[in-house]
């Protein structure tokens, strides 16, 4: 089942919490500006967060990642064309436009996120920042 | 493309009954869902397209690379099967949200009967499977001449 456009609030971490959408998209909307949240997987290791993102059919050009303040903002359009005269019988995924923002939290380096894209999903890879990293603390025995 | 199909689905609260509907719609002109057809949502998403020529499947599969697919006719149904594998997880990693699909999927499509199983062909870009099943050729529209 395609996610819906309507974001939980429930916080899942501290480091990246998921926002809610300012408003449902009305009926007058046209598919191009319906944008589906896409699916997540977020993992985290002592150095950084690692974000996995589902945008079948988003490429290079279609993608717009930026941060905004503390926002990460996800956005892609799939580019897929079908044929002239195509008439739609069945449709599960119901948007080919795709949206989702997250709130950095201050112990992540939002100036060294790399970005991976491949066969429709984005890797993006935050780091935690030096500060914010666990530091081994040596013990000396007397 | 998809608009008429979105502004009636925006429409409706009920989700499953949407798609119900939908797959009525899709099925109504060949008989009903055959047991093999498993539609409904999950992982991979399917839309699917017709036009005077042909049948296309649309298989959005983030994350498989053309060669991981399987795709197969077995008599009327289309089957499309694959593995997508978790993110690497360790001890020393915390999972926060864990949405997208993992494992072994399979879906199947019944494919109508106007259709040659023969002619099938498909291609992969950017985690989206395209399968174009052309109509046999007895099932084309035809001009008869009359004399």
């Amino acid at each position: 089942m395609a996610k819906t456009n309507v974001e939980t609030t429930v916080k899942t971490s501290k480091g990246i919490v998921p926002q809610e959408v300012s408003q449902l998209p009305s009926q007058n909307e046209t598919m191009r500006e319906i944008h589906l949240q896409p699916a997540v997987d977020i993992v985290e290791d002592a150095k950084g967060i690692t974000l996995y993102a589902d945008l079948p059919g988003v490429n290079r050009d279609g993608l717009n990642l930026r941060v905004e303040g503390e926002s990460l903002v996800i956005e892609g359009t799939s580019k897929l064309e079908l044929p002239k005269g195509a008439k739609p019988v069945y449709a599960e995924q119901r948007a080919l436009s795709f949206r989702r923002r997250f709130t950095l939290s201050t112990d992540l380096d939002a100036e060294k996120i790399e970005a991976k894209l491949a066969n429709g999903v984005l890797m993006l890879r935050i780091p935690k920042t030096q500060a914010a990293q666990p530091r081994q603390i040596e013990v000396k025995v007397g | 493309m998809w608009t008429e199909l979105l502004a009636e689905s925006t429409r409706l609260f009920d989700e499953f009954d949407w798609l119900s509907r939908e797959m009525d719609r899709l099925f109504e002109p060949v008989g009903s869902p055959g047991l093999r057809s498993q539609l409904g949502g999950g992982y991979p998403t399917v839309n699917v397209v017709t036009d005077e020529d042909a049948f296309h499947v649309l298989v959005f599969a983030p994350g498989i690379a053309a060669d991981q697919l399987d795709v197969s006719v077995h008599g009327r149904n289309l089957v499309i099967s694959g593995k997508r594998e978790a993110p690497s997880t360790g001890d020393d990693k915390q999972i926060w949200i864990n949405e997208r699909f993992a494992g072994e999927f399979k879906r199947a499509l019944t494919l109508p009967d106007d259709l040659d199983p023969q002619r099938v062909e498909a291609q992969s870009r950017d985690g989206v499977l395209w399968i174009r099943v052309g109509r046999s050729e007895a099932a084309k529209p035809r001009k008869i001449a009359v004399h």
